[in-house]
């Protein structure tokens, strides 16, 4: 039996590179555990203390996990290397800081070869970390009466299995950390809300849809597994055949033009096209977008979907570098590889999820089509990549990531708003927003901003989000699918305005004033902060989305 | 002894096809439950012929033992539902006909015609006693769970929290909803109660 | 032994089984046809993961390790799936999916 290198054992001090996951797990474990000490009767007064007791935990526990990860990133402060004077009194914190930081973002280290902790992962994590703590904050008003507590653990588990997802550099923890993703999200899309019908179907179709695409993305790896254990001789005891970088390796040495993995890759594409939703695997999102509770439908829609679109930037760049392919629709350059396909998927996915749009009468159903339309500008920013040059390429995941945030910060706004409405009213089409400026102007302006952020007018964060991530798909030589893009923004500001028309101009139905619980409020204060701050100021984020080094491709 | 494997494997993936085709093609839902167990039982035999005994058995504890009793209880508790003289099938099912039959020859070009395997001379064991193993064991999947494995190993024990912790939130009814199945010895107790109240 | 059996034998059957499981995922009406044709699927992978594994490299533990993960993920996804089978049972009286469509634009 040869000896097993130390790296591939877990050391002690691979204890701070996943600090974040384990103190997630702890906090998802602590809220579950919790809720048996609090007092269960069925009278409403109880019920509520009861979630707000979760809730609060909930939250305390996110935000804190979310200083530590932002204190760990050394992005806002990194301590020097040098060691200081130990008579200092703030020697402790000094220390404890720097044993944080050891577990900062390093690029190059993997943990057992399957966990990646560079900053591609950190600034993940600070994005799902923060979504989870904005959603926390939307759902306390649903009252989830159900089982608070276990509503808020399977949440937690859903926020930890998007940071496996992230960080992912293998195979097999993809999936799993896929499934750990879903499973949750699976029952938060329907078990806790009254109108159990369409609950339980949206909940149904999920998990027929996630579990089919689970399975053909598996098929995918196991090809790609045979083409790697091809490769290899066989005498070789080596457990790396599923590691991102082996594969990458094998492929090149193969010249990379082989049709088996081309299969595996596209089936892997199509598996977590399904996760994220881009056309020819989209039918699910609009029914589960509606029959989802609006802060359930946020989480889904914002931080689900970042998770998949960082594994599939990872798993397309990490493993198969020597397919890239061109995303050009000039006949002189080879149209072929992962670029080609995906530019394909976006082209169509810009088209459909626009045009789908537009006749919608539900605003949780229009806000879903939107957000795939969306997802075809976000495909735009990995299919950058096709480009050779590495500041073009630093520019396209920077460009994806930037948008992510600015995604996430405008969706969790909309939906929270339409949560406030549909909370109020008691529906949510687009009826229910007429005249919502006479009923309540703050919520009405603030919903008007997430609106025409999502739309992408100049000072908000939206816009500039799409013209970065256009530049960088124009560098990449897809001035096509840039011109595509331009041309269903355009279309997408009738739809966007619709919406717009009903909350000002039309008349309510009666004039009762909407009021906006408290913790929705914060909510809605913070992503319109966010959403103004990237917009006008977008160089508060720029350097850190910056630093997320790109492997040496090809 | 070549064509007796041979045969053996053929026997084997007959089973297999045929118990699969009847799962998706039978009405009654309990008859295609109990050919998806025979399939699973099939697919746990041809583990066996390829030498993973222990994925062979956790096949037949997990699969056979254990989803096969999920889906029988699913069935029972959905009553009506198993469809005698009603289609089983969309009206569109051709389409998902076609849509197989292409991927099914989408797979099969690249795996089978295209593909060049490189698979090794089978190893002449002369020395049985201080043979090295040419297949991985038992003890070599545990090992590898506990280094290589280990961050996937921690995960799949979350993942079942949260699908236990899922299937009770799901199935959990209020108290005030629930519905009361009496004990046998209570319903004795209420006819006995109720007999009474009639003599009177 | 096994060594009689060519690996392109086995690839065609995992392929085949793959298939009729996607084929029964695509065209039950049942959900509990659904998740029948969606284990299909995954036994389909196992037997590709395993066959890969003993024919290619006999010697690493990726494949049973990936093919024993996949077993446990596929018994608690159908726990889920079955109990939402009973829930959706519960609020529709069915779980013919063509029946229960109340979700459309």
């Amino acid at each position: 039996m040869p000896s097993v290198p130390v790296m591939l054992l877990f050391q002690t001090t691979d204890i701070p590179r996943i600090l974040p996951e384990i103190l997630l797990t702890v906090l998802a474990l602590l809220v579950l555990g919790s809720d048996i000490f609090e007092h269960w009767a069925n009278d409403e007064e109880a019920q509520r203390e009861r979630i707000y007791s979760s809730a609060s935990l909930t939250v305390i526990g996110l935000g804190l996990i979310f200083l530590i990860t932002l204190l760990q990133s050394g992005y806002i402060y990194k301590l020097p290397p040098e060691a200081n004077s130990t008579t200092l009194p703030l020697n402790f914190f000094i220390n404890v800081l720097r044993n944080l930081q050891s577990g900062g973002p390093a690029s190059g280290h993997t943990l057992l070869g399957a966990f990646a902790n560079d900053d591609l992962t950190m600034i993940a994590r600070l994005i799902f970390l923060g979504a989870a703590f904005l959603t926390t904050l939307l759902t306390v008003d649903f009252r989830p009466t159900n089982a608070p507590g276990e509503f808020y653990t399977l949440l937690l588990f859903s926020t930890l299995g998007m940071c496996l997802m992230a960080a992912s550099t293998e195979f097999i923890l993809a999936f799993l950390a896929i499934e750990l993703t879903s499973i949750p999200l699976y029952v938060l899309a329907g078990y806790f809300q009254k109108q159990t019908k369409t609950a339980a179907e949206a909940g149904m179709k999920y998990l027929l849809f996630g579990a089919t695409s689970s399975a053909v993305l598996l098929y995918g790896i196991s090809l790609v597994y045979g083409f790697t254990a091809n490769a290899l001789p066989k005498a070789e005891n080596v457990n790396d055949l599923t590691q991102f970088a082996r594969i990458a390796q094998i492929a090149m040495g193969n010249g990379g033009n082989s049709s088996l993995l081309t299969l595996g890759m596209i089936f892997i594409i199509a598996g977590i096209g399904y996760k994220v939703a881009v056309v020819p695997f989209h039918s699910w999102s609009p029914d589960v977008y509606q029959g989802a509770t609006a802060p359930i439908t946020a989480f889904i829609s914002t931080a689900s979907k970042a998770a998949g679109f960082v594994l599939l930037y990872r798993v397309l760049t990490e493993a198969f570098p020597s397919l890239v392919g061109s995303a050009s629709l000039a006949l002189t350059t080879n149209f072929g590889g992962w670029t080609s396909l995906l530019a394909l998927i976006a082209f169509l996915t810009l088209i459909w999820g626009n045009l789908a749009a537009l006749p919608q009468t539900n605003t949780k159903r229009l806000l879903a089509y939107s957000s795939i339309a969306h997802a075809g500008f976000l495909l735009m920013g990995i299919i950058a990549w096709a480009t050779i040059q590495p500041a073009y390429r630093t520019m396209g995941i920077s460009s994806l990531l930037y948008y992510l945030i600015v995604y996430v910060a405008t969706n969790i706004g909309a939906f929270g708003a339409l949560g406030v409405v549909s909370l109020a009213v008691g529906g949510d089409d687009i009826e229910d927003l007429n005249g919502l400026a006479q009923r309540n102007l703050g919520l009405a302006v603030l919903l008007a901003v997430f609106i025409l952020s999502l739309a992408g007018i100049p000072p908000l964060a939206g816009f500039f989000a799409k013209f970065y991530i256009f530049m960088a798909a124009w560098q990449a030589d897809a001035t096509w699918l840039v011109i595509v893009g331009v041309a269903t923004t355009i279309i997408s500001l009738y739809y966007y305005l619709c919406l717009l028309k009903a909350i000002f101009i039309l008349q309510p139905s009666s004039s009762e004033p909407v009021k906006i619980p408290f913790s929705m409020g914060l909510t809605l204060v913070i992503s319109v902060i966010l959403v103004f701050l990237l917009g006008i100021y977008p160089n508060v984020i720029l350097p850190i989305v910056d630093k997320v080094q790109v492997t040496a491709g090809l | 002894m070549e064509i007796v494997v041979q045969i053996l494997f053929m026997l084997i993936s007959a089973l297999i096809i045929i118990a699969a085709l009847m799962v998706v093609s039978v009405k009654n839902i309990i008859h295609a439950a109990l050919w998806l167990f025979t399939s699973f039982f099939a697919v746990g035999a041809l583990y066996l012929l390829l030498e993973a005994e222990f994925v062979a058995v956790i096949q037949v504890l997990v699969y056979v033992g254990a989803v096969s009793i999920l889906v029988l209880f699913a069935i029972m508790l959905t009553r009506h539902v198993t469809g005698e003289g009603q289609n089983q099938l969309y009206s569109r099912w051709w389409l998902g006909l076609i849509l197989a039959l292409t991927l099914f020859g989408a797979i099969i070009v690249p795996t089978v015609f295209k593909q060049k395997w490189n698979i090794p001379a089978p190893t002449v064991v002369t020395e049985p006693q201080n043979a090295e193993p040419v297949v991985a064991g038992v003890a070599d999947i545990g090992k590898a769970f506990m280094r290589e494995y280990l961050l996937p190993f921690e995960v799949a024990s979350l993942v079942l929290l949260v699908a236990l912790i899922g299937a009770i939130v799901v199935v959990f009814e209020e108290r005030t909803e629930r519905r009361v199945i009496l004990t046998l010895a209570e319903s004795w107790a209420l006819r006995q109660k109720e007999s009474a109240k009639v003599d009177q | 032994m096994i060594e009689a059996v060519p690996l392109e034998w086995i690839l065609t059957v995992a392929a085949a089984l793959f298939c009729i499981g996607l084929f029964g995922a695509l065209s039950r009406r049942n959900a509990v046809g659904i998740l029948m044709g969606i284990e299909l699927m995954l036994n389909a992978i196992n037997l590709n993961l395993v066959a890969f594994w003993r024919y290619l490299s006999p010697l690493s533990s990726t494949g049973p390790v990936f093919s024993l993960l996949i077993i446990t993920i596929a018994a608690a996804e159908a726990a889920v799936g079955l109990a939402m089978v009973i829930a959706v049972y519960r609020a529709w009286q069915t779980v013919n999916l063509d029946t229960v469509d109340a979700l459309k634009g």
